[in-house]
């Protein structure tokens, strides 16, 4: 395939023009992304090389990806809220990051590992002083 | 969850149930006569009744296969007697996902346990509780032994454990329990401030 480029009047093959390298982390922060701001899913924040981090639901899950040409496949480890059927939760989580990153990257995904390592039960109400209106 | 060999148990009771049987019937035709009578003739008293037994006992290597036999035997035993120890029902990473093709969901059955203890220690009245989930994610076992302040109405405690802390997780792995036992243990542990001494009661078992 051949591309004519008038303004210089010469004619460049495709492969001259250069490369696009997409970087494995752009997939693995892309998937983390997406599962952290389109899912319930969540992360670990905090701590110094990975001792001392706390569940965090707003963190981004960490995602490792394996890629093979164009075909990519993924690792993503999640926390979750708990109670929460996981079954559901976390398919729709694989469906939503194989969605997205192909769309985003163009990269299609093969299949998508989920570990979940830890549930995050509500909260109870602290009991703090309020203010009356 | 314990269990405990019974398919082992139920093996080998068949064959020595079979083999006493065998034996007992031989008793019983040999004490009648009827295998005497079965047999061509009844031996005199200088015949032989084993034939070629002392032939195999005076074989060279006799007294070893009798020993390898009886090692064997020995060995079997044994592995019976072990077998008897209740031991806990071992369980791996809990599968969950629905297509093995676009990708596998595994969750450790021990962040699931933490999740089960820490809603049942926000229960009012209990003191602390552990959590043990074993089986697999299409049949889960749970196991909960919960410390409750002695002051605590302890009906309560177990009906919302059964209503709210048990159906919590029947829902997170969207299947029934499988077996669900759980144990109440009774202290004034946390309600004693001045001190004295912590009186505990245990027993209470419900399944």
């Amino acid at each position: 395939m051949t591309a004519l480029v008038p303004a210089l009047g010469q004619i460049w093959d495709v492969e001259d023009r250069g490369e696009t390298v997409l970087a494995r982390r752009v997939l693995e922060k892309t998937a983390s992304q997406v599962a952290r701001d389109e899912t319930f899913a969540g992360g670990t924040s905090g701590g110094f090389m990975g001792i001392g981090s706390r569940a965090d639901l707003s963190a981004r899950p960490d995602a490792s990806v394996e890629l093979a040409g164009n075909i990519a496949s993924l690792k993503v480890t999640v926390g979750l809220p708990y109670p929460m059927p996981l079954r559901q939760a976390t398919e729709q989580l694989r469906r939503r990051i194989s969605e997205r990153v192909t769309e985003l990257t163009g990269v299609q995904v093969r299949q998508v590992d989920i570990t979940v390592s830890w549930l995050k039960p509500p909260q109870p109400e602290l009991r703090r002083r309020r203010k009356l209106q | 969850m314990r269990h405990h060999s019974g398919k082992a148990n139920r093996t080998w009771l068949i064959i020595l149930g079979i083999l006493f049987l065998a034996a007992g019937a031989l008793a019983a035709l040999i004490a009648s006569g009827t295998l005497a009578r079965m047999a061509s003739g009844s031996p005199g008293q200088s015949d032989q009744v084993l034939i070629g037994g002392p032939g195999f006992l005076a074989w060279e290597y006799a007294s070893w296969c009798m020993l390898v036999a009886g090692l064997i035997l020995g060995i079997l035993g044994l592995w019976w007697l072990l077998a008897q120890v209740p031991r806990a029902r071992a369980a791996g990473m809990f599968r969950l996902q629905g297509d093995p093709a676009h990708g596998a969901t595994v969750c450790d059955p021990q962040v699931l346990a933490a999740a089960v203890a820490h809603e049942t220690d926000q229960l009012p009245g209990v003191v602390g509780s552990s959590v043990r989930l074993r089986g697999t994610a299409d049949e889960p076992d749970l196991a909960m032994k919960v410390t409750v302040n002695s002051d605590t109405d302890v009906q309560g405690v177990i009906a919302r454990i059964q209503q709210e802390v048990v159906p919590h997780l029947a829902s997170s792995l969207e299947v029934p329990l499988n077996t669900f036992g759980l144990e109440i243990d009774a202290s004034s542990k946390a309600g004693a401030p001045g001190g004295g001494s912590a009186v505990s009661s245990r027993g209470t078992v419900v399944y």
